[in-house]
């Protein structure tokens, strides 16, 4: 706020005022003009009906008719006023002349009567003011009247009327003069405080960011505040550049002179082989100080654009799927494996309030990061999901990971963990700076896959409607549930095993039905309306593996405390492998029925995820397995669930370290063989094909190869 | 090949390392001069700057493109935000690299749209030991016939036209199958599982991202 800005806000309103008072006084000085001309008036016409009635009162009948004698006071009444010209006329209306001026004007509609009237009409180029009044006389010839008219020019009436209206008007002016002053004094008094604000920063050094000191008026308090908000942040900003520089310095004249020395040794080297060797370590050091800049460069991109609203609605979804296609575009990216696995959020499910550009950096550097930290044959997995208002964004892999201690120190910037790669330390700062800057949390741990999993919880924008829905759907699943089996196994056999379940997860029932093994295929082939069961169970290898592969099983995915141990393991007895197969798979089309089981009790080691024909991705929705159900009734099925389990080998995929994301369901080139005796050494496990992706195994439902 | 780019450093180090490879190199300091360059002259590769005197990298291309010249074009550009690059892409750039280049990258990258750009015109693909005749739908390789079916050879000819791009398993899909046939994805992942198994010792590989897609490239390796 300037001074100059200052006086046109008082000028503003002193000519608002100004004009109020301007309307005012020509509405009051229309009323003075009328009121004074009357007064005017009033006075002069006393005196001209005083002459009139002294005329009349000397009027007489005699013999020669009606007479007049001119009565001197009314002649002195008349010379009161000096100035003005007087003329006078006496008739009989209608009659005669009697005596004076016979051709002054009178009003056509004019009837004599006692009263006098007055009125104004020119005479020979002058403005008169007349009256006219009459007098009843009774004589010889009856009642007979006589009228008087008297004129008298306006000029000395016009000037008090002038006079009045002046002195009336004068005496306004002054009032509305002495208001507008008055306006003046408290349009100064109450902008006082804005000068006194302007004045505070127009003295200020560049360098002074206190905040502005003062007790504001209620009316000028926001002003204030936001000048107080502005400073503050401003200061913030500038405490943050100037770290940012300093550290900018450091990193940079330090990157830049080891790679100055690396050039200078080979400038000096002694033969072309040193040389080599020294300019290839110049390269190497050049190749950080770019990834350094740009680094340097994104990180306070990010933290600019954290500063200001540069947020909007964006679906995170296209956003990764987008970051990941361009990222694949990296040479470097060639032997490393990725999945992005995000069907369980639906469109329209992944709005978030965000600035695609930062999420962007924030997700290329957590790439980046694997890229440069991990072997060349790493693993990426990506994973979107949605919990009620939250988005998790997690980023794993299958690298040397973080350890534990170091965690909390990892998104500091410049502090790099691992000495050997010399990381500048600036990618998960920059994360971390992208997720302050959204409101989100940023998790760390250890990954499913044995290397660092990064979490990005967002806040998500749910329509209402969404919100309804899923409050209801979740409500739906919180009531009882039911788990319908469609199996090829004997009823009497399963049922010590559905009695315990159902004993263990109370709320949930199962519904057991039994089929042929061909039927039980048709049936999941053609549900037609009928409800998809969540299980299916049968010993037809062939056709399961068939159901598998059109894609109608859901992944399983079970914590690694509850995994069962990997089967045929070398010099375990047969036993062990066998009763550690659980006898559960499943195939469930289209429709999970399975949500959310109570998994802390501990549950039948179903858990079926579902994969959507189509899709490809499969989400997984983990049922942890009963060490009960272990010890009770796996005797009494162990030997049927192991004839019946169609894909038991493929539990060893999903859950033994840092594997899971290779295939689950993965069968040999014709169906799968089961566990045997005569096949121990024939370990169950996922085709290790990441170098050679074509060995022999058919592509299944979650095949990632 | 035309490389437009008014630092000369950078330029004289482009050219180098390109000229290295055996390619032969233009180079062009000035934005209009490009222009017209490129209005009377065509290139296998345009590598473009932004930032040019005279008229802009966006301006050359999109002038380019009007002329319905389908040259490819690499934008090389400083600017590391989003916006520009849907620029470049919208504009009809076919790839874009951010500066500083690595060079390994820029001349894979060349070398990808010289193939897709060979693969296109003519009817004899031939990639290492790899050799696809598009005419008579056969593939060998090292000079024997790769044995592949015929849904085979149609997901080569989509993986070879498609070199260095994503493509999602619905788009893979859409161009295998007709409407009729009602495509299973879990068919194309078995198809394209089988097809990597044949082309096991080619230089082409096709890399699978379970969720984003299928991307086809050749390897640098030989």
């Amino acid at each position: 706020m300037t001074e100059v800005a200052g006086r046109s806000l008082q000028r503003r309103l002193l000519v608002t005022m100004a004009g109020g008072f301007a309307v005012l006084l020509i509405l009051i000085s229309l009323l003075l003009w009328t009121y004074s001309r009357n007064a005017a008036n009033r006075t002069h016409d006393l005196l001209l009906a005083g002459a009139a009635l002294s005329i009349l009162d000397r009027t007489s009948v005699g013999p020669d008719g009606v007479t007049v004698d001119l009565p001197h006071s009314a002649m002195e009444i008349l010379t009161l006023n000096p100035v003005d010209r007087v003329l006078y006329r006496i008739f009989l209306p209608g009659e005669r002349e009697i005596t004076g001026t016979p051709d002054l004007p009178l009003p056509s509609d004019l009837v004599a009567g006692a009263t006098p009237v007055f009125y104004d009409m020119g005479y020979h180029g002058s403005e008169f003011r007349f009256v006219v009044q009459g007098r009843q006389l009774i004589g010889s010839d009856g009642r007979q009247w006589v009228a008087v008219q008297l004129g008298q020019t306006v000029e000395w009436r016009s000037a008090q009327q002038l006079s009045f209206f002046t002195t009336g008007l004068a005496g306004l002016a002054v009032l509305s003069l002495i208001g507008l002053g008055f306006v003046w004094v408290a349009i100064r008094t109450s902008l006082s405080p804005l000068r006194e604000i302007a004045s505070d920063l127009a003295q200020r050094a560049p360098s002074d960011l206190g905040l502005v000191k003062g007790a504001p008026p209620r009316e000028i308090r926001g002003l204030f505040d936001a000048i107080n908000g502005f400073i503050q942040s401003l200061s913030r900003s500038r405490a943050l550049t100037e770290t940012f520089i300093a550290d900018v310095a450091h990193q940079t004249r330090t990157s830049l002179s080891a790679l100055q020395g690396h050039l200078s040794l080979a400038v000096d080297a002694k033969d072309p082989e040193q040389m080599r060797s020294r300019l290839l370590k110049a390269d190497r050091q050049a190749a950080r100080t770019v990834r350094l800049t740009n680094q340097l460069l994104a990180n306070a991109m990010v933290i600019h654009r954290s500063d200001r609203p540069s947020q909007e609605p964006i679906a995170l979804k296209q956003l990764v799927r987008d970051i990941l296609a361009e990222s694949l575009r990296d040479s470097r990216m060639r032997q490393i494996s990725l999945s992005f696995v995000g069907d369980t959020v639906g469109a329209g499910e992944d709005i978030i309030a965000g600035d695609s550009v930062s999420i962007r950096e924030a997700l290329r550097n957590l790439i980046e990061n694997v890229v440069r930290h991990g072997p060349p044959d790493n693993t990426i997995a990506i994973t979107l999901t949605a919990t009620g208002a939250e988005l998790r964004l997690s980023v794993e892999d299958a690298g040397p990971g973080i350890a534990e201690a170091d965690l909390s120190r990892a998104t500091e910037r410049f502090t790099s963990l691992s000495a050997e790669s010399m990381g500048s330390g600036l990618g998960l700062s920059i994360v971390k700076a992208v997720a302050d800057g959204h409101g989100a949390e940023l998790n760390m741990g250890r990954s499913r896959l044995g290397g660092l999993d990064v979490t990005l919880v967002f806040r998500r924008i749910l329509a209402v409607l969404t919100l309804v829905l899923w409050a209801l759907s979740s409500a739906q699943q919180a009531q009882a549930q039911t788990l319908l089996v469609h199996s090829a196994t004997d009823t009497p056999a399963m049922q010590p095993l559905i009695e315990a379940f159902e004993a263990r997860t109370p709320g949930v029932q199962v519904t057991y039905v039994e089929f042929q093994t061909i039927a039980l295929y048709h049936s999941i082939l053609d549900l037609g309306d009928a409800p998809p069961p969540d299980v299916v169970v049968s010993s037809a290898m062939d056709l399961q593996v068939d159901l598998v592969n059109r894609g109608l099983a859901r992944r399983i995915q079970l914590p690694p405390e509850v995994a069962p141990p990997p089967l045929g393991r070398p010099g375990g007895p047969r036993s062990s492998a066998s009763h550690s197969s659980p006898p559960s798979w499943s195939t469930i089309p289209e429709r999970s029925r399975l949500r959310s089981f109570p998994a802390a009790t501990g549950t039948l080691p179903l858990s079926c995820a579902r994969t959507r024909p189509g899709s490809g991705d499969a989400s997984g929705l983990t049922i942890s397995p009963s060490r009960a159900w272990a010890t009770s009734t796996r005797r009494r099925t162990a030997c049927r669930a192991r004839r019946c389990c169609a894909c038991s080998r493929s539990w060893a995929a999903p859950s033994f370290g840092p594997s899971a994301a290779r295939p689950t369901w993965s069968t040999r080139r014709h169906g799968v063989s089961l566990p045997s005796p005569s096949m121990p050494s024939a370990p169950m496990r996922p085709p290790r094909s990441r170098r050679n992706p074509s060995s022999g195994c058919i592509s299944s439902t979650t095949t990632t190869w | 090949m035309l490389l437009v780019e008014d630092n000369d450093d950078l330029a004289e180090t482009i050219m180098d390392r390109l000229k290295a490879e055996g390619h032969s190199v233009d180079r062009e300091r000035d934005g209009n001069e490009a222009n017209e360059l490129l209005r009377h002259f065509k290139f296998d590769i345009v590598l473009l700057d932004v930032n040019l005197p005279g008229r802009s990298g966006y301006e050359v291309l999109r002038s380019l493109r009007s002329r319905s010249d389908d040259t490819p074009v690499i934008i090389l550009t400083a600017r590391s935000q989003i916006d520009d690059r849907v620029i470049g892409l919208d504009t009809g750039a076919d790839d874009y690299m951010i500066k500083p280049v690595d060079f390994r990258e820029l001349s894979a990258r060349c070398r990808v749209l010289a193939w897709r750009r060979a693969g296109n015109a003519s009817n004899i693909f031939s990639a290492g030991t790899l050799v696809f005749d598009r005419a008579t739908k056969r593939a060998t390789i090292a000079g024997r016939d790769a044995q592949m079916r015929a849904r085979e050879i149609q997901l080569l000819k989509i993986m070879i036209d498609n070199v260095g791009r994503m493509l999602t398993k619905e788009e893979v899909a859409g161009r295998l199958y007709s409407f009729e046939e009602a495509p299973s994805m879990n068919a194309v992942e078995q198809l394209v599982t089988r097809l990597r198994r044949k082309l096991d010792g080619t230089p082409l590989v096709i890399k699978t991202a379970r969720g984003p897609g299928y991307m086809a490239y050749l390897s640098d390796d030989d």
